[in-house]
């Protein structure tokens, strides 16, 4: 009994003498979701929308996040940064509706079968859809982004964003798995 | 003792000198800066993520993951549910736990509503969970929601004080092979597999089994408790998406234990008391099916049917129940701002609840009728009003339902949540809950207690025989609860959750004495004393729940909870303080991962003392801490070595005492190995 006590004293004192070192294996990394803004940013930069009849023109790109408070925060420092000639506008959703507001639609978290329905609702309409994991893409979002041993993989549907007449420039391309069907 | 408070000295003291660490200096977000190129080869981390959500709901919420599941060490569904602040789980033994919400704990606790998939565990016998028959296979938990305060607007009746939702994972979340297995002390032997397979392009599936030894706790008065037990359980659960419209989920558990026990029985004969050593066998099984249906993103339909079956056995009874038990819900958009949420349900069961008797060929317990079938129409809507759009929501609804037993009960909630920024939510709420009558309040006759009485001038004792007799007319027990919350993370990588309540309290359960008669039974004197369910006790409970979490630094976080409880019944008697949940309650743990193929974790519980009414005496529980230290090493990407140990402390513990049968049992410290190879 005294030497389980003694032990486990021990062992809170080794977890001490850990608090003074910080491992150098988690000293490159960046947060997730922070990457993931990042990264939309980038793709965004990168592609084309259809040219727009003159009178709807918008000054600004309506950027839309479907997501938890730790998405909306990180994707909030992407908020008026410039893309070509307009400036990224984030708009949170907080319902999976009113997708007319949206040029780009990030969408975290959303059960399966809800998703299906996004697609169907925003079909060949030009609306460039980012979202998490490799099954994102595949089931008809046009691009998903994976973490594959903590580094983030891009998943591009080509044919899906084709239909919608949305060009995603050949240097995004080839850093992208490509999916076309 | 002297341990304890050393132990907590020092945890003082590593708490003050983690927060002379500084934060690290909030980054100016270095990945705008970097490439495409860069981004996709920089390392990432999500390990913030825990700390940093805040849930939208206007309620007292508390998810428990797989990963705090795993971390914790725990080997069973109501042992996780310590994890969560505001919930008095406590083991009265190897096989029995007494698990309640906000107070009024017990074996029999009958205030807490109970899924699993969506299958209710609350049984209509007694109106409470028999937590032994209770379980998954813990590896596959996908998380455990805990609601603490009132849900039966969503939930129906009985989720009075809370409501546990354990879910599983989806089958396409666990393809392939896991294999888990090991043995030590207390966790005498144990294992789980579980292999996935996928079908076509639309369909995963998986299988289970698992089984366990649990060994023996001590008598709190001294010698071997007796409480051994053994389960073997499996199931399946299958997922198909059948159409880009539906998904369909079948699934099903089959399962039987022997359950050791040494229990106590009143008997009418010197020396009042008869002791024996039983095993019992239960099993049981369920099958259900959910059909998904999604007419938009906004808009689906939820139809869900199961059968559930058990047969639970005791000394004295054999509880027997089939369910049949149908569920609709739906969902849809309206006017662009409510979110309209209605169902309807249908229960149908059937019962057969008969005595055993005991090692003496008595009985000491009849239910008369014996075999009921009974049901349950129940409908409910709610509206979850966008009053502005990503700031401020306002849910109103009610459940409508009939019953057999009490009629029909009509449970409205209101409820509001105010999000000024994204790192801040205000929440409050009012809602009504009953708890109806159990088969037992209305018809039991149990023999409880029997003590022997000398009146003089007669030397010789009278035997008091006090039965506790059913109330056709008991009624149901009502509550109405004010909550309110608040939730931030201001500080980067710091939560805070904190909830206050205050519950009012009326007809709840008094067993009302009468004056005892002198009666002749098989030839002999006794004093007969019939004790009938009444709803003549009313009160208030009120506390406040604080859980937080704080990731420190990339590789270590930590979880602390603290719950404060006051309970204030009174009934025709006076003042009742018979019963009383702890009054204070934390919970400390630490994850740390110092390395990527280590994990070392410690778990401190405090938890303050409480008084239990039981058959022959009142208990007081004393305070106690526990600690519990689990170490983990991956030699490989799939393959986990662990060693934990539960409860080190002391040697055994008391943590409860069961209000019938069973003797105070302290619970033994215990050591456990385990190895876990997925592929």
């Amino acid at each position: 009994m005294i030497l389980i006590r003694k032990i486990s004293l021990q062992w809170l004192l080794g977890l001490s003498v850990l608090l003074a070192y910080q491992p150098s294996s988690w000293a490159q990394t960046l947060e997730e979701q922070t990457v993931l803004a990042a990264l939309a940013l980038n793709i965004v930069r990168f592609t084309t929308w259809p040219a727009e009849p003159q009178a709807n023109m918008k000054d600004t790109l309506n950027f839309c996040v479907a997501g938890d408070n730790v998405v909306q925060d990180s994707f909030a420092r992407i908020d008026h940064k410039p893309v070509g000639n307009t400036s990224l506008k984030m708009i949170n959703l907080s319902r999976l509706s009113n997708f007319d507001l949206c040029q780009v639609l990030y969408i975290s978290q959303v059960k399966q079968n809800i998703l299906l329905q996004v697609f169907v609702e925003l079909k060949k309409r030009p609306v460039l859809t980012i979202g998490e994991g490799a099954d994102f893409a595949q089931q008809g979002g046009m691009i998903g982004l994976e973490n594959i041993d903590n580094k983030i993989t891009l998943h591009i549907n080509l044919a899906v964003a084709r239909e919608a007449n949305l060009n995603i420039s050949a240097r995004l391309l080839q850093l992208a798995k490509i999916i076309d069907k | 003792m002297f341990f304890n408070q050393a132990a907590i000295n020092y945890f003082l003291f590593l708490i003050f000198s983690c927060l002379t660490i500084l934060a690290r200096a909030e980054d100016q977000n270095p990945a705008l800066d970097l490439s495409v190129e860069d981004l996709l080869n920089v390392q990432v981390t999500s390990v913030a993520k825990k700390a940093q959500s805040l849930n939208d709901a206007p309620a007292a919420v508390f998810v428990i993951s797989n990963e705090d599941i795993k971390r914790s060490g725990v080997t069973s569904i109501p042992d996780a549910l310590r994890l969560a602040p505001g919930l008095d789980v406590a083991r009265i033994d190897a096989n029995q736990w007494a698990v309640s919400s906000r107070g009024f704990n017990g074996r029999f606790a009958d205030k807490l509503q109970v899924l699993i998939d969506g299958r209710t565990a609350y049984t209509r016998s007694f109106a409470g969970v028999y937590w032994e028959n209770q379980d998954v296979m813990m590896e596959d938990i996908d998380r455990i929601e805990v609601i603490r305060g009132s849900g039966a607007t969503l939930w129906g009746a009985n989720a009075v004080n809370g409501v546990i939702n354990v879910i599983t994972k989806h089958s396409a979340k666990t393809q392939g092979g896991s294999l888990n297995a090991g043995g030590g002390t207390f966790e005498q032997e144990f294992g789980a597999a579980r292999y996935g397979v996928k079908w076509g392009e639309d369909t995963t599936a998986r299988a289970y089994v698992k089984g366990f030894n649990r060994g023996d706790n001590t008598l709190e008065s001294g010698g071997n408790a007796g409480d051994s037990w053994h389960k073997t359980q499996g199931g399946f659960r299958l997922d198909s998406q059948l159409s880009y419209q539906d998904a369909l989920t079948v699934q099903g558990d089959i399962y039987r234990t022997e359950i050791n026990q040494q229990a106590y029985y009143p008997q009418l004969a010197a020396p009042y008391q008869l002791n024996q050593q039983q095993t019992t066998p239960d099993s049981g099984g369920n099958l259900l099916s959910r059909l998904q249906h999604s007419f938009s993103p906004t808009s689906e339909y939820k139809l869900q049917a199961y059968f559930d079956s058990y047969s639970q056995h005791t000394g004295f009874v054999d509880d027997n129940r089939d369910t049949l038990d149908l569920d609709f819900q739906h969902r849809f958009l309206a006017l662009d701002s409510h979110e309209i949420i209605w169902g309807a349900g249908y229960r149908y069961g059937h019962d057969r609840i008969v005595a055993t008797p005991l090692a003496n060929g008595q009985t000491i317990f009849t239910l008369n009728p014996t075999s009921v079938n009974d049901q349950l129409i129940s409908g409910f809507v709610q509206d979850e009003m966008s009053l502005i759009d990503n700031r401020l929501k306002l849910t109103i609804g009610s459940k409508f339902e009939h019953n057999d037993y009490s009629g029909f009960e009509g449970q409205p909630s209101a409820k509001i949540i105010w999000s000024p920024q994204s790192q801040h939510r205000l929440w409050a709420g009012v809602s009504r809950a009953v708890r109806t009558p159990s088969r037992g309040d209305k018809v039991i006759n149990i023999l409880e207690s029997v003590t022997p009485l000398t009146i003089p001038p007669s030397p010789m004792p009278i035997p008091l025989a006090a039965y506790i007799q059913g109330n056709a007319n008991y009624g149901s027990e009502e509550v109405i609860s004010y909550e309110t919350g608040y939730r931030t993370t201001f500080i980067k990588a710091v939560s805070l959750d904190i909830t206050g309540f205050y519950n009012d309290y009326r007809n709840l359960q008094y067993t009302q004495p009468t004056t005892p008669n002198l009666t002749l039974l098989n030839g002999s004197a006794y004093l007969l004393e019939q004790v009938g369910f009444t709803n003549q006790e009313h009160g208030r409970t009120y506390g406040v729940e604080i859980a937080t979490v704080w990731q420190m630094l990339d590789w270590w976080r930590w979880d602390f909870n603290y719950s404060w409880l006051r309970t204030e019944i009174s009934n025709p008697a006076g003042v009742d303080n018979t019963a009383n949940s702890p009054q204070h309650r934390s919970s400390l743990r630490g994850l740390l991962s110092p390395r990527a193929d280590i994990d070392l974790d410690f778990w401190f519980r405090y938890v303050d003392s409480a008084t239990v009414e039981s058959e022959f005496n009142n208990y007081t529980i004393p305070a106690y801490v526990t600690l519990d230290l689990r170490t983990a090493w991956r030699p490989a990407k799939n393959l986990e070595l662990s060693l934990t140990g539960q409860n080190l402390l002391q040697a055994s513990h008391l943590e409860y005492v069961a209000e019938t049968q069973t003797f105070p049992t302290a619970i033994v410290r215990g050591v456990y190995g385990k190895i876990s190879w997925n592929f």
